[in-house]
């Protein structure tokens, strides 16, 4: 899935690129903390995940590519330490200067000792940049909605929903930029088998910085 | 019949005394038929009856008469004795004229003729204090309308004679511009219109005056030169405004010290959002009895802050359409403008007078 995924990528970003507008990429770092609900008990990991971003402008369209490893653990025996890594790519429309509309698909791999599971999540993305009154001054929600999402050989997902508030700035004439955000996604994962629903929900907070070229 | 002819002209001319005037002008046609039938012994004859003294023959007769008998010794090449007779008619009319004859002898007439008019007027030619001299007045200075402007010439004469004016180019009198003719007895002006042969203006230089005078004894005085300049007067124009200053304009935007309220709005708001997050869209199973996030706190009051900030620290430049307006009409209005002072300036540089000042004629 996750190869087909970044040949699909690939396809679209490269020729994308080349006729781009503009560019951007950054780096970001997730203080996330992970509660599992499981079968009455809740479970808490911690962890930190590093990731890349970048994106193209082509007229309204941007086309952007994000990816994040890491780890969590000190959930204790009921929680497994795990790797994660994750892939997800982003299509928006800009329907204002400052309100982005679109699609998401992300690929996430859990890596336990006990075995590997992938999740798929497709769906919906708004996010908005509302200006603050000082140039490079924005706000920042992006909300994805995620319904076509599910378990690789495993359950579907009731719910999923991914959420980051923050604000960013980009100093006037400078190609840089920082943004500051909380994060917050929800798993509703359904029952399967003799498993019961479980119920996973990550949040913390997102530190980026990029540079981004052209307009 | 030649013979018959010579008899009955002869005949004719001595008929009585009161037919004498009719009868030279007789002999005087008959000559000329003859002269035209190149019987030249027949015309002499007739003609030196002409000329006799009781043919009752007039001045111009007896000039006309002399003349045809210079023709006739021409043709009977006898040059001497036709330029005696021309001499005879130029003593009687110095301004007598030949051309119309110059069939009758085309190829010597008008050559002897006018060789002896020469040698007569060099014979009664007037003392050099006699001689004919001719005066022309010029405006020192003036300034000419270039529509009906004519620069007055006043040709004066020693004595009664025709005085031509021309004027040409200083540098190339042969190229005569303008002629005119002042009928001798006249006084006053000729006026030059300032133009040329083809109407047109002449442009801007020096350009010769030159005025002869003949009389009517074939005197020539000698050609006086007089040279004006003649120059464009300064034309009346208008000095163009100068460019609009920038305070002309009123401004078309207003700066706003604040930023706009929305920001503290998006800013409250978002930092709301982030703070609720994980009550708003977390499950209770997981958020049970558990304490609240700090780091949403964190990013909540960042953004409210930044909101506040952008606010209090910024601007923002709201639009005034209606000075906006104002400005483009104020800027159509004084290209309008410009344009109608490069128009009328470029009229009156076109129509400005012409100055005219005589080269030596004063300081």
């Amino acid at each position: 899935m996750q190869r087909t995924v970044l040949v699909a990528l690939a396809l679209v970003a490269l020729p994308l690129s080349a006729a781009a507008q503009g560019l951007a990429g950054g780096a970001a770092g997730f203080n996330v903390q992970r509660r599992v609900y499981h079968q009455g008990a809740v479970y808490e990991q911690t962890g930190v995940w590093y990731g890349a971003s970048g994106s193209a402008l082509l007229g309204p369209v941007r086309l952007g590519l994000s990816g994040l490893f890491g780890s969590l653990g000190g959930g204790g025996p009921q929680a497994p330490d795990l790797t994660i890594r994750a892939t997800a790519v982003t299509l928006h429309f800009a329907v204002a200067p400052w309100v982005l509309v679109g699609a998401q698909a992300e690929a996430r791999r859990f890596e336990a000792d006990a075995g590997v599971t992938s999740w798929r999540l497709i769906g919906a993305n708004v996010r908005l940049e509302p200006g603050l009154g000082l140039a490079g001054l924005t706000g920042l929600a992006d909300v994805s909605v995620l319904p076509a999402s599910s378990v690789s050989g495993g359950p579907s997902l009731k719910m999923a929903m991914q959420a980051t508030v923050g604000v960013g700035f980009a100093p006037a004439g400078s190609h840089l930029g920082f943004r500051l955000g909380y994060r917050f996604e929800r798993y509703d994962i359904s029952a399967s088998g003799t498993s019961p629903e479980r119920y996973e929900q990550f949040r913390g907070i997102v530190v980026e910085a990029g540079i981004r070229l052209g307009r | 019949m030649r013979r018959l002819g010579i008899a009955l002209l002869v005949a004719m001319a001595a008929a009585p005394p009161l037919r004498a005037q009719g009868d030279a002008a007789t002999l005087i046609a008959g000559a000329r038929v003859q002269l035209e039938q190149f019987n030249a012994d027949s015309a002499s004859a007739l003609l030196e009856r002409a000329l006799t003294p009781n043919s009752g023959a007039t001045v111009g007769q007896r000039v006309r008469a002399y003349v045809l008998y210079g023709i006739a010794q021409l043709s009977a090449r006898n040059p001497a004795s036709a330029r005696q007779a021309f001499r005879r008619a130029l003593q009687l009319s110095p301004t007598e004229r030949v051309d119309s004859l110059e069939f009758l002898e085309p190829e010597s007439l008008l050559r002897e003729f006018n060789a002896e008019r020469g040698a007569v007027v060099a014979a009664t030619a007037p003392a050099v204090s006699e001689r004919l001299v001719v005066q022309v007045a010029l405006p020192v200075d003036t300034t000419l309308a270039i529509a009906d402007g004519r620069l007055p010439i006043s040709p004066v004469p020693s004595r009664k004679a025709r005085a031509v004016v021309a004027v040409a180019p200083a540098d190339a009198p042969a190229a005569v511009l303008w002629t005119d003719t002042l009928p001798a007895g006249a006084t006053g002006s000729l006026g030059w219109n300032l133009r040329g042969r083809d109407g047109a203006l002449v442009p801007p230089g020096r350009y010769a005056v030159l005025t002869t005078a003949m009389d009517s004894s074939g005197g020539i005085s000698q050609t006086v030169e007089r040279v004006v300049v003649l120059s464009r007067a300064a034309a009346d124009t208008q000095v163009p405004s100068a460019p609009l200053e920038p305070s002309a304009f009123a401004p078309e935007t207003l700066r706003i010290t604040h930023g706009s309220p929305t920001a503290i709005l998006f800013g409250v708001g978002l930092g709301a959002a982030a703070a609720l997050l994980p009550s708003a869209l977390g499950r209770p199973e997981l958020n049970k009895s558990l304490a609240g996030d700090g780091t949403a706190y964190v990013v909540a009051g960042s953004v409210t802050l930044a909101g506040l900030v952008g606010f209090l620290a910024g601007h923002r430049v709201q639009p005034l359409p209606e000075n906006a307006r104002r400005n483009a009409q104020l800027r159509q209005q004084d290209a309008a403008n410009r344009e109608a002072i490069a128009t009328a300036n470029a009229r009156a540089r076109e129509n400005a007078a012409v100055r005219v000042q005589l080269e030596g004629g004063g300081p």
